[in-house]
C-alpha cells in the first residue's frame, strides 16, 4: 500500500554499479519461476488445490507428494500457493498496467497541453492522493463488490495518480527541451510530437516505477484480504491464503498454511524491488528521475 | 505476571532502541492482580444489550445473564423452573398464561419490578421489526399482554399453547427496567448500558474489546461472591483458549470443535452440552432443482459426511441424523441421515437430468451454494461439502455478508445454504421453523426457511403445541423427524457442542442453585453466573 | 503568507472533493437500504420508515449538504445496526488507532536515527553496508507479514506477548501493542534510516562541516550536533509522506492482533453492511490525512524557502 518509497528511492544517491551481480540474476530467476508456474499451473500436473484430504491435514515440508505440506483440510499447499499466485501476480501487473495507460496518458497530455486541462488533471490527481490509498480502495470495494475485475480495477485506479503525476512532471521537463521545440517548430502535430519525441522519454522514466508499483499492488491485495475485501471466494490469492492461515487455530496447529504463501509473497516482492533498484542504478539517468 | 510483562516489554524496547534511549518508567497502576473479578472470554460482540432492541446470540445471552434475570431457567432435569417469575398458570385450554413475579425485587436503577415491566418489555419487543419476527405468531395480535394485578401479567396466546415457559428462558424472558427501556428509546446509545435486576450492575463497555459489570450488593437471590465480571471479546476460539491457559481469562465458552478437543486435554475444568443446535445443509424446496425430491436425495447421497466430521468436526463432533440428539426422548432411533454414497448420487442425478435437462449440465445437476462470511470455518465447510457434491452436481458458490445472506434465505432467494438451527429444549420451540403458516410464497418473507409444507407435519405440530402431555410430543416429533428424513428436507451434519472451560480457581462455574431447590444447567452454551466465585 | 493562503484554498477544495466522493459512492452504487435492512427490506413499511429516518429522501445535492452540515458538527447519524451514534463509535476507536500509529512512529524513529547516525559515521564500511542491505529487505516486508510472523513467534509459540489488546493501564496498552507497532515500524524505520543516512552523508561533505572538522570537533559530535538538525527537515517530509502507508498498515495489523481501533470497526461494519459507519470512518480518515498532510506541507514550506520557491512554479 505504500506508494511513497518510489519517490524516495529515486532521490537516493546510490553508488553507480556497472554489473548487475549474482543476486540480481537470482532475483530474476525467482520471478521467472513464479511467473512460469503461475502461467503453466493448468497444464502442470499439480494437485487439485481444492481437493480435500489430498494428504493428511497438517503434513510437513517434503512429506510424500505434498512438497510444501498440507493445510488443515489436507489440501496441497504448493498447489494452492501457485494457484493463488495467478491472481496475485495478475493484480500486481495488470493493475499497474491500468495505472500506466490511464495515468501515463493523462499525465502526458496534461504536461504537454498545460493550461486549464492541466489544472483539472492535476486537481483530479490531488483528490485521489488525498485519500490514503487503502481507504479509497475500501470505499470503492465496499460499494462495488469484490469480483476479480473490480479488485483489479480498483487497485489499478490507485496507481493512476502517482504515475500520472510523474508522467506530467517529466513531460513538462522534456517538452521544453530543444529537440521537442525543434519538432514543433517544424510543424509536427501535437499527437505526433507526443508519440515520437515525448513518449519514449517518459516511458523510460516511468519504467522505474513499474516494478515498484506491481510489488505495491501485490501487497495491497494482502492488506485488503485482511479487511475481507479481496477477490470473492472461491478464487485463491496470496493475501487470502495468508489471512486465513493466520487465524488462531490454523496458525497454531498448521503454521505452514500461512508461512508458505508468506514466503512466496515476500520473496516475490523483494525480488521485484531488488530488480527495479538494480536496473535503476544500472541505467542511472538522473534527469528522468528528478521530478516528482 | 505483571513483573514479567514489564520485563519483556522493557527488554524488547531496549533491544529495538539499540542505542540506550531511555523511555519513561511506565505507570505502575492497573486492575487485574488481587481483585476478585472474573474474566470471561466470549466468542462475539453483541450489537447491544437491550433485550427489547438488540438480538442476543450466545455471547449476548452470557452478558445478559450478568445484568438481567430471566423469568425461567432450565434445570438439570431439562424442565423449566421459575426464576424471576414465581409461577406460570395457564387457563384450561392454554390460550392465556398468568405470570406472577416474585415480590420485593428492584431494578438497578431503583425501579420496582412489577407486572407493568412485563408489559413494557413484551410490547417493545413486538414493536421491534426484527425481534418480533420469531415471536409475533405466538401472541394475540390485538391484546398480547395485560396487567392482572401488581405482580401478575396475563399473556394472551394466538392459539392453544402449552409451551410458553420455554420462551421465558430466552430473550423474551430477560426483563429490563421499564424506565431504562423508555430512556433507551429516546437515546439508543443507552442500548450499550443495560439496567436489569441481575447479580451484576453494568459498569463500562468498550465494543469489540470488553464489557465490565460490578457486584449487585442487593441481589434478591442471595450473596454474589465476585466483585465483578468482565466479558472479554475474543472472536478467535484458539486464541481464547490460549488466553485461558495463560491465565489471562478465568472462563470461556466455545462451540469450535478443535478448541473443544484441545481443552479436554488441558488442566482446566470443562463442562459440555452436546444437545445444542444442529449443523445442516438447508435446502429451498420451492426452487428448482430441489423442488424435486430426487434432486434433494441425490444431494444427501453426495454429501461427504465423513470428511465433514473429520475436517470440520475434528473427530469430536457427533454426527446428526435428525434435529434431535440421540439422548433426547424425542429422537427417533430409526431415522438415519443418508450420505457418503457418491455413486448412488450420480445415478440419481443422471435420472433427474434425463427428465429436466434445463437444470443440468450433462449428467450433473446445477445449483448455487450460498454461505456467509468472511469466516474461515464456513469457507472450509463450503470447500469440504462442495468437494463431495462435485460427484453429482455442478456447484457455484457464493459467499454473502450476513445480512444479505439472511435476507436471501428469508425471501427464498437461495437453493442450498449452510445453516444452524433447532436444538430447543422443548421441541415445540423448533416448530416455528417448520410451521406451514410461516412458509410463504416465493419472494415473500418466510421463517420456515426450507419452505417445505406438509399437511401431516402441520397437524402433528399443532396438536403437540396444544398439548402438555409429553407422550403426545414424543410420538408426534418422532413422526415429524421421519417425514422430514424421507423428504430430504434437511441434510443433517453434526450436533453443536458447547463447552464451558474454567480455570481450576473458579468455583461453581455453571450449575447454580434454582429458586425452587433444583440446579440450573447449560442451555445452548448459556448459563447463569451469579454463584461463581474465585479461589484465593 | 501567500503560500499558506494558496495551500489553504487548495485544502478546502480537496476536502470538498473528498467528502463528496465519500458521499456519492454510498448513494449512487446501489440502494443502501437493501443492505442496511437485511431481511426486513421485503417489508415495505419498514423500508419507507427507514428511508425517512436515514434521510434518504430528497435529491442528492440536498442530502449531501445536509450530511456535510451535520458532519461538521460531529453528527454522523446513528448506526442502523447498533443504534449508537457514529460519533461515539469513532470517539472510542480513533484514539486506539492513533496510539498504535504514534507508537509505531516512535519505534521507527528509535530504530532509524541511531542506525542512520552510526551508518553515516563510517559510510561505506561494514555496518553501513549491512544496515543499508537490511533496510532494503525491511522496506519490502509489509506490516501484515511481519505481524503474522511476530504473532506466531512471540505470542503463539510462547507467550512473551499477548495476542490481544489489554487496556487496563497505559502500560498494558504499550505492552499489548508492542508487536503490532514493531511490525509497522520496521518498513517505516527502514525508509527513515535510508533517507537520514544519505542526507547525513551529504551534509558531512558540506563546507560548514569541513570547517567544524578543521576546528577539531569530533565527527560524532558533528553528526549529532550539526548534521542531524538540518537532516531532520527531510526526515520530517518523509514522515509526512509515510502517514498514508502507516494508516493503511495500522488498519490491517489491528485485525491481526484484535486491537479495537478503526480497522476492526471497519471489518465489523463491512460485515454488517453498516454503511452509515463506513462512510463516516472513511470521511474521518481521509480528512485527518488531508489535514495532517497540509500541516506537514505548510510547516515544511515555511521552514525551507527553497521548497516554497519550487512549489510556486
Amino acid at each position: 500500500m505504500q506508494l511513497a518509497p518510489s519517490e524516495l528511492v529515486d532521490t537516493l544517491d546510490a553508488p553507480v554499479r556497472r554489473r548487475l551481480g549474482f543476486a540480481f540474476w537470482l532475483a530474476v530467476a525467482w520471478i521467472v519461476l513464479v511467473i512460469g508456474l503461475a502461467v503453466l499451473a493448468p497444464v502442470l500436473r499439480l494437485a487439485d488445490p481444492d481437493k480435500i484430504l489430498h494428504g493428511q491435514p497438517g503434513e510437513g515440508l517434503l512429506s510424500g507428494r505434498n512438497w510444501l505440506g498440507t493445510d488443515d483440510a489436507g489440501r496441497d499447499l504448493l498447489s494452492r500457493t501457485i494457484w493463488g499466485s495467478r491472481v496475485s501476480l495478475l493484480i500486481g501487473f495488470a493493475s499497474v498496467a491500468i495505472g500506466f495507460v490511464v495515468g501515463g496518458l493523462t499525465g502526458m497530455i496534461a504536461g504537454y497541453r498545460r493550461g486549464w486541462l492541466e489544472r483539472i488533471v492535476v486537481g483530479a490527481y490531488d483528490v485521489m492522493l488525498a485519500f490514503p490509498s487503502l481507504v479509497l480502495a475500501l470505499l470503492l470495494l465496499t460499494f462495488l463488490g469484490r469480483d476479480l475485475g473490480i479488485v483489479l480495477l480498483v487497485i489499478g485506479v490507485l496507481s493512476i495518480a502517482p504515475i500520472g503525476r510523474l508522467a506530467r512532471a517529466n513531460t513538462v521537463a522534456i517538452a521544453s527541451r530543444e529537440f521537442v521545440l525543434a519538432a514543433r517548430a517544424l510543424g509536427a502535430t501535437a499527437a505526433r510530437t507526443m508519440r515520437r519525441e515525448i513518449l519514449p522519454n517518459v516511458v523510460f522514466a516511468l519504467g522505474g516505477l513499474a516494478l515498484l508499483g506491481s510489488a505495491i499492488a501485490i501487497i495491497a491485495e494482502g492488506g485488503l484480504a485482511y479487511l475481507g475485501l479481496s477477490v470473492k471466494d472461491p478464487t485463491l490469492t496470496w493475501g487470502k491464503l495468508i489471512s486465513s492461515g493466520s487465524s488462531g487455530s490454523i496458525l497454531r496447529d498448521y503454521p505452514l498454511a500461512a508461512f508458505v504463501p508468506i514466503m512466496h509473497l515476500l520473496l516475490t516482492v523483494f525480488s521485484v524491488n531488488f530488480i527495479g533498484d538494480r536496473l535503476r542504478q544500472h541505467f542511472q539517468t538522473r534527469e528522468g528521475l528528478s521530478a516528482g | 505476571m505483571r513483573l514479567r510483562r514489564r520485563l519483556v516489554l522493557t527488554m524488547s524496547l531496549a533491544l529495538v532502541a539499540a542505542s540506550a534511549v531511555a523511555i519513561g518508567a511506565p505507570p505502575a497502576s492497573g486492575g487485574g492482580s488481587g481483585d476478585n473479578i472474573l474474566r470471561y472470554g466470549v466468542e462475539a460482540e453483541a450489537d447491544g444489550l437491550n433485550p427489547t432492541a438488540n438480538r442476543f446470540a450466545a455471547a449476548g445471552y452470557m452478558m445478559a445473564n450478568a445484568v438481567y434475570d430471566p423469568l425461567f431457567r432450565l434445570g438439570k432435569d431439562r424442565e423449566f423452573h421459575p426464576w424471576l417469575a414465581e409461577s406460570a398458570t395457564p387457563n384450561e385450554d392454554f390460550t392465556t398464561w398468568d405470570i406472577k413475579l416474585r415480590s420485593d425485587v428492584t431494578f438497578h436503577d431503583g425501579t420496582p419490578l412489577t407486572s407493568e415491566a412485563l408489559v413494557v418489555n413484551l410490547q417493545e419487543q413486538l414493536a421491534d421489526p426484527l425481534i418480533s419476527l420469531a415471536i409475533n405468531d405466538f401472541f394475540d395480535p390485538d391484546n398480547p399482554i395485560e396487567v392482572v394485578d401488581e405482580l401478575t401479567a396475563r399473556y394472551n396466546m394466538a392459539g392453544p399453547n402449552a409451551h410458553i415457559e420455554q420462551y421465558f428462558v430466552s430473550q423474551i424472558g430477560y426483563i429490563a427496567s421499564p424506565t431504562y427501556i423508555e430512556a433507551a428509546k429516546a437515546n439508543p446509545d443507552l442500548n450499550q448500558e443495560p439496567v436489569g435486576t441481575g447479580p451484576f450492575v453494568f459498569e463500562s463497555r468498550t465494543q469489540d474489546s470488553s464489557t465490565t459489570f460490578v457486584r449487585n450488593d442487593d441481589y434478591w437471590a442471595g450473596d454474589v461472591k465476585l466483585d465483578g465480571i468482565e466479558f472479554v471479546i475474543q472472536t478467535d476460539p484458539a486464541r481464547r483458549a490460549d488466553q485461558l491457559l495463560a491465565d489471562e481469562l478465568d472462563m470461556m465458552h466455545t462451540s469450535d470443535f478443535g478448541t473443544i478437543d484441545l481443552l479436554r486435554g488441558e488442566d482446566v475444568q470443562t463442562i459440555e452440552q452436546g444437545t445444542a443446535e444442529e449443523g445442516f445443509a438447508l435446502i429451498n424446496t420451492q426452487a428448482p432443482p430441489f423442488d424435486d425430491v430426487r434432486a434433494r436425495k441425490a444431494l444427501a447421497l453426495a454429501t461427504p459426511r465423513k470428511n465433514y466430521l473429520q475436517i470440520i468436526g475434528k473427530g469430536v463432533a457427533e454426527p446428526a441424523d435428525s434435529m434431535f440428539h440421540p439422548s433426547s426422548p424425542f429422537s427417533n432411533p430409526d431415522v438415519k441421515q443418508e450420505a457418503d454414497k457418491p455413486a448412488a448420487a450420480k445415478k440419481l442425478a443422471a435420472e433427474y437430468c434425463a427428465d429436466v435437462p434445463e437444470n443440468c449440465e450433462g449428467d450433473k445437476i446445477k445449483f448455487t451454494f450460498k454461505y456467509t462470511g468472511p469466516s474461515e470455518i464456513l469457507e472450509l465447510t463450503a470447500d469440504v461439502l462442495i468437494d463431495g457434491w462435485d460427484a453429482a452436481f455442478v456447484v457455484e458458490r457464493a459467499q454473502e455478508l450476513q445480512d444479505d445472506y439472511v435476507l436471501h434465505v428469508a425471501t427464498g432467494d437461495y437453493q442450498v445454504v449452510a445453516w444452524r438451527q433447532f436444538g430447543a429444549d422443548d421441541p415445540d420451540g423448533d416448530f416455528t421453523w417448520i410451521d406451514c403458516r410461516n412458509a410463504g410464497e416465493p419472494g415473500s418473507l418466510s421463517i420456515t426457511w426450507s419452505r417445505f409444507c406438509n399437511e401431516e407435519i402441520q397437524a402433528l405440530g399443532q396438536e403437540q403445541r396444544a398439548s402438555a402431555e409429553q407422550s403426545v410430543q414424543v410420538e408426534n416429533w418422532q413422526t415429524i423427524s421421519e417425514i422430514l428424513n424421507e423428504e430430504y428436507v434437511y441434510i443433517f451434519l453434526s450436533h453443536t457442542i458447547w463447552q464451558i472451560a474454567a480455570s481450576n480457581d473458579v468455583k461453581n462455574p455453571v450449575f447454580t442453585k434454582l429458586a425452587d431447590g433444583g440446579r440450573s444447567v447449560l442451555g445452548n452454551g448459556v448459563h447463569s453466573v451469579w454463584q461463581i466465585s474465585l479461589k484465593g | 503568507m501567500r503560500y499558506l493562503l494558496r495551500r489553504a484554498a487548495h485544502l478546502v477544495a480537496v476536502l470538498f472533493a473528498v467528502s463528496f466522493i465519500t458521499f456519492i459512492s454510498m448513494n449512487l452504487l446501489g440502494d443502501p437500504l437493501k443492505s442496511i435492512l437485511g431481511p426486513l427490506y421485503a417489508d415495505k413499511q419498514v423500508r419507507e420508515e427507514a428511508r425517512a429516518e436515514l434521510h434518504l429522501e430528497g435529491s442528492v445535492p440536498e442530502r449531501y449538504v445536509e450530511w456535510v452540515a451535520d458532519a461538521v458538527q460531529g453528527d454522523f447519524g446513528r448506526s442502523y445496526n447498533t443504534r449508537e451514534t457514529v460519533s461515539a463509535v469513532i470517539g472510542e476507536r480513533l484514539p486506539v488507532s492513533l496510539m498504535l500509529m504514534v507508537y509505531a512512529q516512535v519505534l521507527a524513529l528509535l530504530i532509524a536515527v541511531p542506525v542512520a547516525v552510526a551508518a553515516a559515521y563510517r559510510a561505506d564500511r561494514a555496518f553501513d553496508r549491512m544496515s543499508t542491505a537490511a533496510s532494503f529487505v525491511f522496506i519490502s516486508v509489509p506490516g501484515f507479514a511481519s505481524a503474522v510472523i511476530f504473532l506466531y513467534a512471540f505470542a503463539v509459540r510462547n507467550d512473551l506477548f499477548p495476542a490481544r489488546y489489554l487496556d487496563d493501564s497505559f502500560f498494558d496498552r504499550l505492552y499489548s501493542m508492542f508487536l503490532p507497532a514493531l511490525a509497522l515500524a520496521l518498513p517505516l524505520g527502514a525508509v527513515y534510516m535510508r533517507v537520514l543516512r544519505n542526507d547525513m552523508v551529504n551534509t558531512l561533505q558540506e563546507d560548514f562541516v569541513m570547517f567544524a572538522r578543521s576546528k577539531g570537533i569530533s565527527t560524532f559530535r558533528i553528526l549529532t550536533r550539526h548534521a542531524l538538525r538540518p537532516s531532520s527537515i527531510s526526515l520530517m517530509t518523509v514522515v509526512g509522506i509515510q502517514i498514508g502507508a502507516l494508516l493503511a498498515g495500522a488498519l490491517v495489523v489491528e485485525t491481526i492482533f484484535s486491537i479495537p481501533g478503526l480497522g476492526m470497526q471497519i471489518v465489523r461494519s463491512i460485515l454488517q453492511n453498516d454503511y452509515v459507519v463506513i462512510q463516516a470512518v472513511v470521511l474521518v480518515l481521509a480528512v485527518t490525512y488531508v489535514v495532517v498532510n497540509f500541516f506537514v506541507d505548510a510547516l515544511h514550506g515555511v521552514l525551507d524557502p527553497r521548497i516554497r520557491a519550487a512549489r510556486a512554479l
